[in-house]
């Protein structure tokens, strides 16, 4: 068989996820804690940009015809996902980038000697930085529409593995959101986010470790939420698909992709990363290795069922 | 073919037995289709295997390969148990009531001999497979068909043995198959429809070829299908113009349009040739101007009466089949009899029998030479894989041909259309057509004999070589013309020198026309294309057809004269009335007293009712009439035998295979020679055949891409039945032997192929395609290095049909 | 009005006369094949084999049926690479759904997309790896049908299974064909395509079933649920949003709401 969409379009796939999983999460735990955690939104903004350009490089890399990737900007078809898709990781990379302008000419402190150009751009675009919570609004709308955009992307097409399974996007989502926050875990944990803090003039707070605590039984929830999604999508494409679904299945399960299923999807992405949440989450301080070890580990099942899901639909 | 490819569709049962159209003519389809379209006409494919014809047939019965006469026979059985045939037809236009010599035994009588028999010599006396005459020479007749030594009676009496439980347990057929083909095929035996029989190289290439074909004749004749619309016995030929060759006269034991190659022992000179060949009646009376025009043609001003028409100047042949068919003249090359090898577009190392026996002699060669548009296993069997170049002696010389394409000609279809094709492209590089290779050849040749002499040069300088290349004056010679300025009695020019002749009726015995093949004759003049033009008649494209019957006859030129059905007599009844309106093709209109209708009568135009052999359609027979009885080297009714390797002993009688069967038996025991199997050791049939997408022996197809990449190599299709016992799966690579070799091929897994059950044995069949080699895109192992050296007991056509092999898993 | 491709399965013998002339016209290089235990080849559709036949073995009781299936871009009225495509290249003139050769940039959007496996964009490179380009697949003979020539693939069958014509006149032709095949021992015959996806601009007289011949039985729309798959994906982040997150970031924030007011 002939696969059309590679490995380009599997890690594309994985991390557009992840970046708008981030951003969605971030944005989620700042708000619900009353504006507690406004560094999150920014690291995660400054994480999931370059995420979601590299993603765009992967993706003009996969085209057929590269130098005819701006064909896309010139077209806003609501019928195709890749279209949607396309617009929505262009807004969702120029919003985050305003975003970071915005955010840096507040914390933008000019030497008042000699005014340069930096400071000068600075001092032009501050007063827009009022609008940088609409601009927050956007960017978190944006990212659900991404993430959910990834799903649908497969769903609309006709592979039995993938075509109009409405449970496709809902897994694609749980997963990004799981992925998502696996990485701001990881960025929290390694001292990659205070880093992230300084840049925008923060003065390196941690996050506190109820927050994190929390983050650790919210990502237990994502697991089982995961879980239950995909037993769902099996379930759908094995009894109400039709024979293709069936043989979709087989592919999955049995078939060439049954190792990265099971190894990757649902061993190393699902349950050893629960069972290590779970066993952190009962003593009074989490262990920060296994913290790290299940956030990782989360992260490759994000991209082992990428894998199975976009490489197995096409093999059925 | 007695009919036409377009004439198919005027058929009410189309039995296939023996081809397979839909892959190897699949242009047919087009007019089978339409008389299914047009008349709810069947289908019928009789076939060893389920093949893409069978695909869309309405009935598909399977035979076992090498039981065509046992199914055939059957056939009879069952259409004169049943009252079937066509009594008016029979009565009138075939030998059934005609009476045979009291002495005359057959196998019924014989144990699977007819009477004659020598088993030092393995062949016959035929004496007394004759007719009865009375004191005046005329043949004794019984009209009731009644005396029990009449054609019809004995006909009875022999195919009585070939019962309903006869064919199945010999063919593998199952009974209720057998019933659904003989119903619906017999059906045909009805005075207003009419059924055709299409066959090929599954029809005859077997011990038993000849007898095959005769079968399927004589069920045409029981049925009253030949001469008319829609019938007709019906080989589909193997090449586009293998019809053009053959008249051309390809094969060794005749010279152009179907005459005796001079033998040395039985003609020392014209006049004893013409005597011990021309037949006291039917048309060949006019053997002798048809052979002195030959003579004249190639001879021309060198040919005169004087000298016999430089009759003495023909190579004359000594010897039959077993000197000079195909399979013997390869075992001439292997004893070095045979030093020089001139091999134009054919491909021996592929599809000769027992190819590597023919591979390897062409080692022994002094000298090749090859004209070929592409590098083929026989161009370059000098340094096939399992050959050492350093190790071969033979000089090769390599003629770069031109494609049909790229060169004006002719071609012949199996319904004996000439077609005229004009040149569409240049021969690329050095490439040039046949006829300019052979101009230049015979140039220097002569300058040779003329320097230096040799033995018979006047033979060689004596030649009319005055067309040289042009295509234009070899077809007026091939066509005929006036030789000098001749007369009527009186006194009228009817042609002056140089003028083509009309048609053959013009040609004569004293020198005075020259005509390179008589039947062909008429096919260069110009002729009326039906809208009033004036055309050379087989480059005519006039679309025209009186009749609606598609006899177009303003498109190219059948031979001979133009006839689209041969005997075409039988279209009518004994008093000269159409059978049915719907196929009228010619009749006796009794106002104007002459036939009239959309064909060219193969009658004389005049001969009423009441006339002498008013009812003698089969005029190239002294007899004038159809020959159910009819003689071959094995008997004058087909019998059943088995194939020389077969898995099972004839049910029939203990006579095992055909008596007269052409065997050779040199270096047999060791790897390479005319080896013999047996079913112990291997068990399985195995048939040759071909695919759509390739041509013959390749050279024209393997190297095309577009080919290739739809059949890009050789396979063994099997049964899974046979698959599971063997152990292997679809896709495998599987060895495939026989006792003269084994080749590796892919296998092909389908219930397409079934096991027979054969006198209560199960037997398993095998197929493999035999286009492949070493050589082109598409390649493989050579199924032609498994079939044995053994021919036919009349023509010595190999047989590739029916033989055995093992199959095993490719470690 | 809109011509149509007639495809009669019950005429075709698979002699693949097709599937030659279609690379013939179309200057399509052949692929490099093995013979996988079938006659079939190439296994499928490609970006360089734009038509080809697919064949079929059924077991009906003793009986063996070979279904012979002509496959190719069925120019749907609703296509689906068409609806699917980013750039808007793929386009629905008349009966033929285009793809611009110049305008596509060969995301393989479409190939995921088609019902019928008909579009691709992956090429066998020199080298035997294989590279993406734009998608290709049948054009109907663009050059020749709007110059009133037949598609090269009708041209050239000598069955006489294909057709090009007007869509009505080929659907009656069609529809009376059926007709005779049920009343001649084809129970199961029916006409593939009138109204499947809108209609297709290829209309196929099968013997058997759709699915016997490896065409859905039913041929979806890619796009047909795209609508509530997007509320899928979003309703799915808006539980994820107010399960896990809403539950527990409000608990702690009420927990360090009362902890802090302890505190205080």
């Amino acid at each position: 068989m002939t696969l059309t969409w590679k490995w380009e379009l599997v890690i594309y796939l994985w991390i557009a996820g992840i970046a708008g999983g981030a951003f969605f999460t971030a944005f989620l735990i700042d708000r619900f804690t009353g504006r507690k955690h406004e560094q999150l939104p920014k690291i995660a903004v400054f994480t999931s940009v370059p995420l979601v350009l590299l993603g765009s490089l992967l993706l003009v890399f996969d085209l057929g015809e590269q130098l005819r990737a701006w064909h896309l900007f010139t077209r806003f078809r609501v019928s195709s996902p890749m279209s949607m898709g396309s617009w929505i990781l262009l807004l969702f990379a120029l919003n985050g980038v305003v975003m970071i302008a915005l955010w840096w000419s507040k914390s933008f402190e000019p030497s008042e000697a000699k005014p340069t150009v930096l400071s000068r751009v600075a001092r032009v675009i501050r007063p827009a930085a009022a609008v940088v919570g609409i601009l927050s609004w956007i960017e978190f709308a944006l990212a659900v529409l991404l993430i959910a955009y990834t799903g649908v992307l497969l769903s609309a097409t006709n592979q039995p593995m993938w075509s109009g399974i409405l449970l496709l996007p809902a897994l694609f989502v749980a997963s990004a959101i799981s992925t998502g926050m696996a990485l701001l875990v990881l960025v929290l944990r390694t001292g990659l986010g205070r880093l992230l803090n300084h840049l925008f003039g923060g003065k390196g707070e941690p996050i506190p470790s109820e927050t994190m605590h929390t983050m650790g039984i919210a990502s237990i929830a994502l697991g089982i939420i995961e879980i239950v999604v995909l037993v769902g999508y099996i379930v759908w494409l094995a009894f109400f698909s039709g024979a293709a679904g069936a043989a979709a299945v087989a592919v999955l399960l049995t078939g060439p992709m049954s190792l990265i299923f099971w190894g990757g999807v649902v061993l190393v992405g699902l349950v050893i990363p629960l069972v290590l949440e779970v066993v952190s989450a009962r003593g009074k301080e989490a262990v920060v290795g296994s913290v790290l070890a299940s956030a990782s580990l989360i992260l490759l099942g994000g991209l082992f069922l990428r894998a199975a899901v976009l490489l197995g639909g096409q093999m059925v | 073919m007695t009919n036409q490819w377009r004439d198919l569709k005027n058929s009410d049962v189309v039995l296939v037995c023996g081809a397979n159209p839909s892959e190897n003519h699949p242009a047919s389809m087009f007019h089978i289709n339409k008389a299914r379209d047009e008349r709810g006409a069947k289908l019928i494919v009789v076939d060893p295997r389920f093949t893409r014809t069978a695909s869309t047939a309405e009935i598909y019965a399977p035979l076992r390969s090498g039981t065509d006469i046992a199914f055939y026979g059957g056939l009879m059985n069952y259409v004169m148990e049943n009252n079937l045939y066509h009594e008016e037809y029979v009565v009138n236009f075939t030998n059934a009531s005609f009476l045979i010599d009291e002495g005359f035994q057959g196998p019924v009588d014989l144990d699977g001999y007819y009477s004659g028999f020598n088993a030092e010599t393995q062949s016959y006396d035929k004496s007394t497979w004759a007719y009865q005459t009375n004191g005046d020479g005329n043949v004794l007749r019984d009209e009731t068909l009644q005396d029990p030594s009449c054609v019809y009676q004995l006909l009875k009496k022999h195919y009585a043995r070939y019962t309903i439980e006869m064919v199945e347990s010999v063919c593998g057929m199952p009974r209720d198959k057998f019933l659904e083909v003989a119903q619906a095929f017999a059906a045909t035996g009805a005075p207003e429809k009419t059924g055709t029989i299409m066959y090929a190289m599954g029809g005859t290439q077997h011990t038993v070829g000849t007898q095959n074909v005769r079968a399927l004749a004589m069920v045409q004749l029981l049925l009253g299908n030949t001469g008319r619309p829609g019938g007709g016995v019906n080989a589909l030929r193997g090449e586009s113009n293998v019809q053009g060759s053959t008249d051309m006269a390809i094969l060794f034991h005749i010279i152009p349009a179907y005459m005796a190659t001079p033998n040395a022992a039985k003609h020392k000179d014209l006049a004893e040739y013409l005597e011990k060949e021309t037949p006291s009646g039917g048309y060949w009376v006019n053997k002798p101007k048809f052979l002195v025009s030959l003579l004249k043609a190639w001879w021309g001003e060198s040919a005169t009466a004087r000298n016999d028409f430089a009759f003495d100047y023909l190579p004359k042949i000594s010897g039959g089949i077993d000197t000079y068919a195909w399979i013997a003249m390869f075992h001439a090359i292997n004893e070095g009899t045979v030093k020089g090898l001139w091999v134009m577009g054919q491909n021996p190392a592929v599809g000769g029998p027992n190819a590597r026996f023919e591979k390897k002699a062409l080692e022994k060669l002094d000298w090749m030479v090859v004209q070929e548009i592409a590098p083929t296993a026989t161009t370059d069997f000098w340094r096939a894989p399992d050959v050492d170049p350093a190790s071969i002696q033979t000089e090769v010389f390599l003629l770069p041909a031109a494609d049909a394409m790229e060169k004006e000609g002719t071609i012949v279809t199996s319904g004996r259309l000439i077609q005229y094709r004009p040149k569409v492209a240049e021969p690329p590089g050095q490439a040039m057509g046949d006829i300019e290779m052979m101009d230049l050849i015979y140039r220097d040749l002569a300058k040779l004999y003329e320097a230096e002499g040799g033995a018979l040069p006047e033979a060689v300088l004596g030649l009319n070589w005055s067309h040289g290349a042009d295509f234009e004056k070899i077809c007026q010679e091939i066509n005929g013309y006036w030789t000098e300025e001749v007369t009527d009695d009186d006194g009228n020019v009817v042609g002056t020198a140089g003028e083509m002749v009309a048609n053959f009726t013009k040609l004569k015995d004293d020198g005075s026309t020259a005509c390179g093949n008589w039947i062909y004759s008429g096919y260069w003049v110009p002729a009326d294309d039906g809208d009033g033009n004036m055309v050379t008649a087989s480059k005519r494209r006039g679309q025209k057809d009186p009749g609606d019957l598609g006899m177009n006859p303003y498109w190219g030129f059948s031979w001979p004269v133009n006839r689209r059905i041969i005997y075409n007599r039988c279209s009518a009844d004994s008093k000269g009335n159409p059978w049915s309106e719907d196929k009228a093709l010619i009749w006796w209109d009794a106002a104007e007293e002459k036939w009239t209708g959309y064909d060219v009568p193969d009658f004389s135009k005049t001969k009423g009712p009441g006339d002498a052999g008013f009812n003698d359609p089969f005029i190239m027979l002294p007899e004038g009439k159809g020959r159910i009885f009819g003689v071959r080297n094995e008997g004058p009714f087909p019998e059943h035998y088995e194939p020389l390797e077969s898995p099972v002993t004839n049910a029939l009688s203990s006579v095992q295979f055909n008596p007269v069967v052409k065997r050779w038996d040199v270096d047999s025991g060791q790897d390479v020679g005319d080896n013999i199997g047996t079913s112990d050791q291997f068990p399985i049939v195995c048939s040759t055949y071909r695919l759509c997408e390739h041509w013959q022996a390749g050279g024209m197809s393997v190297w095309l891409p577009w080919l290739a990449e739809t059949q890009p190599e050789t396979f063994v299709e099997m049964s899974p039945e046979l698959a599971q016992e063997k152990g292997i799966a679809n896709g495998e690579r599987v060895i495939v032997s026989s006792a003269r070799g084994e080749i590796e091929v892919v296998a092909m897994v389908t219930a397409r192929f079934k096991p027979f059950a054969v006198n209560g044995k199960t037997v398993h069949q095998v197929g493999i395609p035999w286009h492949f080699s070493w050589q082109g895109l598409a390649k493989g192992g050579t199924a032609n290095f498994l079939t044995p050296h053994v021919g036919d007991g009349n023509t010595g056509i190999p047989e590739y049909k029916a033989f055995l092999v093992d199959v095993r898993k490719a470690v | 009005m809109a011509n149509a491709m007639l495809i009669d399965e019950s005429r075709c013998m698979a002699c693949r006369g097709c599937q030659v002339a279609c690379k013939q016209w179309n200057d399509n290089p052949a692929e490099e094949t093995h013979n996988w235990g079938s006659y079939e080849n190439p296994p499928e559709l490609s970006a360089i084999t734009w038509t080809k036949i697919k064949f079929t073995e059924k077991k009906e009781g003793d009986e063996v049926k070979w279904l012979f299936l002509k496959q190719g871009c069925m120019h749907c009225t609703e296509a689906s690479c068409e609806a699917v495509c980013p750039t808007g290249a793929i386009s629905h003139q008349g009966q033929y759904v285009l793809v611009d050769q110049e305008w596509c940039i060969g995301c393989g959007y479409c190939v995921a997309a088609c019902p019928f496996d008909a579009i691709h964009s992956i090429f066998e490179s020199e080298d035997g790896g294989e590279q993406k380009a734009t998608a290709r697949k049948c054009v109907f003979c663009v050059d020749r049908t709007t110059n009133d020539l037949p598609p090269a693939c009708v041209k050239t069958c000598p069955a006489n299974a294909l057709g090009w014509g007007d869509r009505d006149a080929m659907l009656a032709k069609a529809k009376e064909r059926v007709g005779v095949l049920q009343a001649s021992g084809f129970p199961k015959a029916n006409l593939y395509g009138e109204h499947e996806l809108g209609g297709l601009h290829r209309l196929y007289v099968l013997v058997d079933r759709p699915s016997a011949y490896g065409l859905p039985d039913a041929p979806k729309h890619a796009t047909s649920t795209v609508g509530a798959q997007w509320l899928s994906g979003i309703v799915t982040a808006g539980v994820v949003a107010a399960v896990p997150f809403w539950l527990l970031f409000k608990r702690q924030r009420a927990k360090e709401a009362s902890e802090g007011g302890e505190g205080q």
